[in-house]
């Protein structure tokens, strides 16, 4: 079987908390992804049957028909509303997984083992928890405050790891302490979006039976490429929208020219002819294959062909 | 992190490293080669007491390129004789159809092919296809008219593929 390099490792999965401390991790790493794509909700946005799913990977789902994939109750694309709070959960955890994996690795002493099956049920956190929470309550008479993230901790904790980690990591969070420079630099209240995108709305559904002419018409107001066949246009202008409308739906949008980046490469890995050219190896197959039967048929149309012509001449 | 590999492809590898990480019983799967993640090849065991037991199936994989929106196409590469099963190979269940096409309203909506489908549970209603063959939707209709008429020619044929699989 093929064996894989890179991409494998870019897919992340809630059984590698498995082999953690804290392997109840995997409940919260499966509840925030999107049960379409199954990875962690990108602007996840709620159904009218109060379903979350990834706003790109709905829209794309409802394209093909106006049903939830959870529950088969029928749900509209107008519908969906966006729930920025979980998309800031879901990056927040995505982005200090890495981190949150490597602190809870189990060090040389055993970890309490746990069933390294993917999901773990509600009862067994306690060894972990109680690990945990004695490391803390032994240091109750002397806890100190990091200096740079703020948090409480034991001395001997602080001073042996802790402070060393977090100066390492730049991209913590900023605390929530007031300082002057954070006083100055101007931190977007949560569940709100930057204000560029208030001005925006969201582009209607395309039209199936639009012209041509008018579709080229859309894809150039877009700057999207116009080249290709009409159901190439048709597929990258439907995309464009679900792109672009998901993006709306983010805590975190990018500008439209990062959209039409993607868009192109999407389009890449997408391939539009796909489907187009299968059925014409299909086909070429399907020939090849009976290309023996295809003859002796178009022999004994040809012989039919001249018995009947000979029966009319001699008629 | 821009991402290399398309939606459909980030689900495969997942897939494929899920089938890996925790088997399932009597089910092996996986991409042909790494170059192409649309193509998998699946053994299938015969499940057990059942006339297909012992026998070890293998079938293919083909997935569309919007995966999981679309549903993969399988097909059996061993010679197997079952009423849902084309002289051809290619399998008929309703798992793998989307919804949608299905004028008679025929197979109800929830078994049918959805982006919460996956391979795993695509084979799991193979085997259990295996174990009890639907007679009322035939795919192969001289299979389905001898399993009805004649089921002892019908399991005779069926032990001589399963040797045949363990050659």
């Amino acid at each position: 079987m093929a064996s894989f390099g890179d991409p494998l490792d870019s897919i992340t999965d809630p059984s590698d908390w498995a082999q953690t401390e804290y392997p109840n991790f995997s409940k919260l790493d499966s509840l925030l992804r999107c049960h379409i794509c199954k990875d962690f909700l990108k602007a996840p946005v709620l159904t009218s049957c109060d379903h979350i799913f990834c706003s790109v990977c709905i829209r794309r789902s409802l394209d093909l028909k106006n049903k939830c994939p959870l529950c088969s109750e029928e749900t509209f694309e107008s519908n969906l509303r966006k729930v920025l709070l979980l998309d800031e959960i879901s990056t927040w955890f995505l982005r200090n997984r890495p981190d949150l994996l490597d602190k809870h690795k189990p060090n040389s002493q055993p970890a309490p083992v746990v069933a390294p099956t993917a999901p773990v049920e509600p009862e067994k956190p306690k060894e972990p928890i109680r690990y945990e929470s004695r490391k803390k309550r032994t240091a109750d008479e002397a806890l100190v405050e990091c200096p740079v993230c703020s948090t409480f901790m034991s001395a001997d904790e602080l001073q042996t790891s802790h402070i060393d980690t977090c100066l390492s990591k730049k991209a913590k969070p900023a605390p929530t302490r007031p300082t002057i420079s954070n006083f100055f630099k101007k931190e977007r209240t949560p569940q709100t979006q930057p204000d560029f995108v208030k001005k925006k709305s969201k582009i209607s559904n395309l039209d199936p039976t639009i012209s041509t002419s008018k579709l080229k018409e859309k894809l150039n107001h877009w700057n999207l490429p116009t080249t290709g066949t009409r159901h190439q246009m048709n597929t990258r202008m439907k995309e464009f929208i679900n792109m672009y409308n998901a993006n709306l739906d983010s805590v975190n949008p990018v500008d439209d020219r990062v959209l039409t980046n993607r868009l192109l490469k999407w389009e890449g890995t997408y391939s539009l002819e796909a489907t187009s050219k299968d059925d014409d190896q299909e086909g070429s197959q399907w020939r090849k294959k009976y290309k023996s039967e295809y003859e002796d048929l178009i022999k004994q149309a040809k012989a039919n062909m001249k018995r009947i012509t000979t029966n009319k001449d001699t008629e | 992190m821009a991402p290399k590999v398309s939606t459909a492809q980030r689900r495969l590898l997942r897939e494929f490293q899920e089938l890996t990480r925790s088997p399932t019983d009597g089910i092996v799967a996986g991409p042909i080669s790494e170059d192409n993640l649309f193509k998998w090849r699946c053994l299938l065991e015969g499940p057990p007491s059942t006339i297909y037991e012992n026998g070890v199936f293998e079938a293919e994989m083909d997935f569309p390129s919007d995966y999981p929106l679309s549903p993969p196409k399988l097909k059996f590469k061993s010679q197997i004789l079952h009423p849902n099963i084309y002289k051809d190979g290619t399998v008929c269940i309703s798992i793998l159809h989307p919804p949608g096409d299905d004028p008679m309203q025929y197979e109800s909506a929830d078994e049918r092919w959805g982006p919460l489908q996956s391979v795993e549970k695509i084979l799991l209603s193979v085997c259990s296809m295996l174990a009890e063959p639907n007679p009322n939707s035939p795919a192969d209709v001289d299979a389905a008219k001898l399993w009805r008429e004649d089921r002892d020619r019908f399991n005779q044929i069926v032990q001589a593929q399963v040797l045949k699989t363990l050659e």
